[in-house]
């Protein structure tokens, strides 16, 4: 009789008794990282496992520039990068490949080699069978560009230009020296693995 | 079965049964949302982060809440995105050379009155580490690296001298802004008393400074002093090498600033002998580093005088490139309002209070030694102000822009945070400017040329406009990861005041007349918190009053602001593109 009056007691006005809600604090559903080919128009390459993809905004591409930009692990106080950059023939930053090889291979003033920054040749090789225009550089870039204390950090890039029709294709890799070579397969391998249509 | 226990039995059943629907019906909510709303209440009270983002993801939950008590809704919303915000921050990969940004993102959040410590982790540091003992998942490093950055006692005792160490129990006590506060103080003493009273510049002794641990405590402003403090250092014991034993036997006694001016002095009168470029570049880079002499500082009336000259110069700079264009335009013809003064660890900085830029007064002087100029010759020279112009417009850009984008939001009296947009598009004006006057003045070009390896201003000025002219399209994102990575975005700035104001508003909708009065009595007023960053603001929710709540409120939700990034960089873009180039790249 007790058990009966306190279930009917339990019951009373309660809707739903049916549903169950979700225990909060559950988990969500994990999904494991399915291997992802990141793509646009003109290119498609694969993401390395762990590094976070950003594509390029929809402004870039009403710009004839189509973009996938990867975020790494960051270091010294500055983030490793890689860029994967399609620029059409309209596109209003760069004349053409040679106007961007020409303003990558050089500092502001013109020069190769200063105190503080070294720019490597401009040479010709191929990446997977694909005729580039490889080049590198390495500077002391400032952390905060308004700060006296003038703390810094030494950048190392390397560059893979590709003219294509319409266009011309950009890889490159940004990473503080410290990590420059640990990062530096992830580069090359993520750059055999892309593919310009 | 007893009969009287019994009854209490099911009387106590029926109360807790009663209870149950008298607040689903209350609430307007179902049975099994009431009972998720009390096992959210529960968790989210305990700072269970796993609960925080189940609720942040039940959109449906969430939206019925809302519908039923929208107090209760901004209130759990807050405490869950404070969490995830937390467990977001902690699970970033922070190397051990990153403390100081670690300790300062979080010295925002584990403060007084922010959702965290309304959870219980905060406002006490120590509640971090704790909470991060609790939900488990991180690395004896990372829970390592997180006590470094709260500045636990353990790990700051050792700066403090014998004696004069607070209590661990006193030290408990102090938030991790104070603390902070309080290291950076003593760290600044010491550097000062080494400063005015070291003698010794040797590389051993300048590897010392180097590892000095208090160091790291300093704020940019102690940051840049002890910066230039080692420069000297390096900079002295190189010209030193150079000197007599009876010219050393002067200086090395004395302390730096003393040794620096001497060196300066020895460098000037010997002008009339022919000097190697070696000895040439060691001599520019003592001017930079040391003091200013008599007849090189500026007087209060030097410094008008000088003011005014500059005022009326620079738009002559300026004109002729698309950014500086810009700028004249928004003057309309009048000129900026300056002033040279101490920045304190920069080199400009617009004061909305006043409508003043303000120039930095040690970088105007530096160049003035560097280029050996007396303060009487450059007043007289209008050729020598007209380089002094040159030289300052580039920051002089970087500012006016900030000054355009508070004219922008005061116009239209929204509130508008300082975030990562302001800074995208007021670097994109700058760099802009001085690489288009890099290309068109050839004496602007020479200038900053033979700056560069003596003043740090000139180098970041040409950094800046490099990076821009690699690659303007990257240049916004590389402003968000390098430069200003501890400045938040607009999305994220407005998302954390947004859920702070909005809880704070409905938390005083249960206060009762009295109480509000109290508050109101007290706040800061809506004209002084839409000046405010995300940060004082999330800070000092409790403090403002209930108008400036509503305003920024307001403002937020209606998506005004942040418009920055895409007005003033994408034009600049256009206008900025270089002509077509003659191949000088062979061909593949």
């Amino acid at each position: 009789m007790t058990r009966l009056l306190t279930a009917l007691f339990l019951l009373c006005g309660c809707a739903n008794a049916g549903d169950q809600p979700p225990s909060p604090g559950g988990k969500a559903s994990a999904k494991a990282p399915a291997p992802v080919s990141a793509a646009a128009d003109r290119f498609s390459c694969r993401r390395p496992a762990g590094w976070e993809a950003k594509n390029g905004t929809e402004r870039e591409r009403a710009a004839d520039i189509q973009k996938l930009e990867l975020l790494g692990p960051r270091a010294d106080k500055a983030p490793v990068m890689i860029y994967a950059s399609f620029y059409g023939q309209a596109n209003q930053v760069f004349a053409g490949y040679e106007d961007f090889i020409e303003r990558n291979s050089k500092n502001i003033l013109g020069e190769t080699e200063s105190e503080t920054e070294k720019f490597g040749p401009v040479k010709k090789t191929t990446l997977s069978g694909r005729k580039v225009f490889a080049f590198d550089s390495e500077i002391k870039e400032y952390l905060d560009p308004e700060s006296k204390a003038g703390d810094s950090v030494v950048i190392k890039e390397k560059f893979y230009v590709e003219p294509v029709k319409g266009g011309f294709f950009v890889l490159h890799y940004y990473a503080p020296a410290s990590v420059y070579k640990k990062y530096l397969p992830v580069f090359r391998e993520f750059s055999a693995s892309c593919r310009v249509r | 079965m007893n009969a009287g226990r019994a009854l209490r039995r099911i009387t106590a059943a029926f109360l807790a049964a009663a209870a149950f629907c008298v607040q689903a019906s209350a609430l307007g909510l179902s049975e099994a949302d009431s009972a998720l709303l009390k096992s959210y209440e529960t968790s989210l009270a305990a700072a269970d982060p796993a609960a925080a983002a189940a609720f942040l993801g039940d959109a449906g939950f969430a939206e019925r809440l809302k519908e039923a008590d929208p107090r209760k809704a901004a209130d759990l919303t807050a405490k869950a995105r404070g969490l995830k915000d937390l467990k977001d921050l902690l699970s970033k990969p922070w190397r051990d050379d990153q403390e100081l940004e670690l300790s300062q993102a979080l010295a925002l959040r584990v403060d007084l009155d922010t959702p965290l410590s309304l959870v219980g982790v905060g406002p006490e540091p120590e509640k971090v580490p704790a909470w991060m003992a609790r939900y488990g998942g991180y690395t004896d490093g990372r829970t390592a690296q997180v006590k470094g950055a709260i500045r636990q006692y353990e790990t700051v005792k050792s700066v403090f001298e014998y004696g004069e160490a607070p209590s661990e129990q006193v030290w408990a006590r102090y938030t991790l802004r104070e603390r902070n506060g309080l290291l950076a103080a003593k760290a600044s003493g010491k550097l000062e008393r080494m400063i005015n009273n070291e003698t010794r510049t040797g590389k051993e002794f300048q590897e010392q400074v180097r590892a000095d641990e208090l160091f790291r405590y300093l704020d940019p402003a102690g940051r840049a002093r002890y910066q230039r403090y080692l420069t000297q250092l390096s900079v002295a014991e190189t010209a030193k090498a150079g000197l007599s034993p009876g010219e050393l036997e002067g200086i090395k006694d004395q302390p730096i600033e003393q040794q620096m001016y001497l060196l300066g002095a020895m460098f000037d009168g010997s002008e009339s002998r022919p000097r190697d470029p070696a000895e040439r570049r060691t001599e520019r880079r003592v001017d930079g580093a040391r003091q200013s002499m008599p007849g090189e500082t500026l007087s209060y009336e030097n410094n008008r005088m000088l003011t005014e000259m500059l005022r009326n110069a620079l738009p002559g700079e300026l004109k002729g490139t698309a950014a500086g264009n810009r700028v004249l335009a928004f003057y309309k013809g009048d000129k900026p309002q300056l002033a040279i003064e101490s920045c304190r660890g920069c080199y400009a900085k617009y004061e909305p209070s006043t409508g003043r830029i303000v120039l930095d007064s040690d970088m105007i002087q530096q160049y003035l030694r560097v280029n050996d100029i007396r303060t009487e010759d450059l007043l007289q020279s209008k050729e020598k102000v007209d380089a002094l112009a040159e030289y300052i417009s580039p920051i002089v850009v970087h500012e006016a822009s900030h000054q355009m984008q508070h004219a922008r939001s005061d116009g239209a009296g929204t509130y508008d945070p300082y975030v990562q947009e302001d800074e995208i598009e007021s670097n994109s004006f700058e760099a802009s400017y001085t690489a288009e006057k890099l290309k068109k003045d050839a004496h602007f070009r020479r200038l900053f040329a033979g700056m560069r390896g003596v003043s740090t201003y000139a180098d970041q000025r040409l950094k800046l406009a490099q990076r821009f002219n690699r690659n303007p399209d990257d240049f916004g994102e590389l402003v968000r990861r390098q430069y200003y990575y501890g400045l938040p975005s607009y999305d994220a700035a407005s998302s954390q005041v947004l859920a702070a104001v909005s809880g704070e508003l409905e938390r005083r909708k249960t206060l009762d007349a009295a109480e509000l009065d109290e508050i109101e009595s007290g706040s800061v007023p809506l004209q002084d918190a839409m000046g405010m960053t995300a940060a004082e603001v999330t800070g000092s929710v409790t403090r403002l009053s209930g108008e400036a709540l509503a305003k920024i409120q307001s403002d937020l939700m209606s998506g005004a602001g942040g418009e920055g990034e895409a007005v003033g960089y994408e034009e600049l873009l256009k206008e900025g593109r270089s002509a077509p180039v003659r191949s000088r790249v062979p061909a593949l």
